[in-house]
């Protein structure tokens, strides 16, 4: 059974207090498509967290995505990133200038019940004096030789407030059926 | 353009005497990730935990696990195991507590595989950042915490459900 905590109900608040993490927007894809906007985020929040589960249309074994803010994808972004790779295979590698963030790991030829997990928090992300950090974990298991675990971190060169976040498919890639991204906003 | 708020406390326990499992049951399926929070300790020495779900003993669980044991830096899978494991070097101990920060994701849809990723951290063995993957499309009711190698939780150890819901 389960043990419920009462006062503490779904999308509501603890009597006396309130609660800070609060579901923004969401794509949930019905059909294959290349990229996903959030626009029009609020600067209510402190913090954001992207929650995705991903597949691509790609033909290797696991992809990449990119995330840009506010339309930008000029070179303001870099990123660095250590991971694990099957068996005892660590690695890490670090890339300034990009064109965005680089997140892994979407899983493409594999078996279509599989989808790779990323957990994205965007810090401070409305405020104008600083540069914007992303943060990152994500990863796939897929029960063979093609498992990879990541611990990213990036950077913005831009002291703008975030209103817009475009998460963008591997090259020519799109991001199959199923694949999802929710959106939530961290009070300070 | 906020949807309203989220990451609800579910269900939470602390354990009144050594168990060598606990079971959260009856998960209502209206949310669309679960995060389970796990401060613990053993009353054997350092062992893996795992998570099962909905009681599958099939070897339909895999795990990639990065992890640090404070010197050597190492990467590792787990592949058609009956369990979950959700640690390697952040084990938990005797002395002191550890603690999991385990991400379920879109644990209710019966399409997809289920997707976990986690955080497992001891202070004094290490630190663990983990992706596994259940095969199977069943919506996830209910969630096994187990201690390995006959270990069993010590009193005191404290697991916690929470749902966040999209919008």
């Amino acid at each position: 059974m389960l043990n419920v905590i009462s006062g503490l109900l779904s999308g509501g608040a603890a009597a006396g207090g309130g609660t800070s993490y609060e579901s923004i927007a969401t794509y949930s894809l019905s059909s294959a498509q290349s990229a996903v906007t959030f626009s029009s985020i609020p600067s209510t929040f402190k913090h954001l967290q992207i929650r995705a589960l991903t597949r691509d249309s790609g033909a290797g074994v696991y992809n990449t995505y990119k995330v840009t803010y506010n339309g930008d994808t000029a070179s303001n972004y870099s990123v660095h990133a250590m991971y694990g790779q099957n068996i005892n295979t660590v690695d890490q590698f670090g890339n300034a200038n990009q064109t965005g963030m680089v997140v892994y790991a979407t899983p493409s030829a594999v078996g279509s019940n599989i989808f790779g997990a990323q957990i994205i928090d965007i810090l401070d992300y409305a405020d104008t004096n600083k540069y914007k950090t992303q943060r990152s974990i994500g990863g796939v298991s897929e029960n063979n030789d093609n498992n990879l675990i990541t611990v990213m971190s990036g950077s913005w060169r831009s002291t703008s407030a975030i209103s817009s976040i475009t998460i963008t498919a591997n090259g020519s890639t799109s991001f199959q059926q199923y694949s999802q991204f929710a959106l939530y906003g961290i009070k300070g | 353009m906020a949807a309203g708020a989220t990451y609800t406390p579910i269900a939470t326990t602390t354990l009144g005497s050594n168990q060598t499992s606990y079971t959260f049951s009856s998960i209502p399926s209206t949310y669309t990730d679960l995060v389970l929070v796990v401060t613990g300790k053993l009353t054997t020495s350092a062992y893996d935990t795992a998570l099962r779900f909905n009681g599958d003993t099939g070897s339909n669980y895999s795990r990639m696990v990065l992890t640090s044991d404070g010197s050597t830096v190492g990467a590792g899978r787990s592949n058609s195991t009956n369990i979950m494991y959700i640690d390697a070097n952040g084990v938990k101990d005797t002395t002191f507590n550890s603690n999991d920060i385990i991400n379920i994701m879109n644990y209710a849809n019966t399409t997809t595989y289920k997707t976990v990723l986690s955080r497992s951290n001891n202070a004094a063995t290490g630190v663990d950042v983990n992706v596994g993957m259940w095969r199977d499309t069943s919506a996830i009711t209910s969630i096994t915490i187990l201690a390995m190698s006959s270990g069993t939780w010590a009193t005191g150890s404290n697991f916690t459900l929470y749902g966040i819901a999209a919008a």
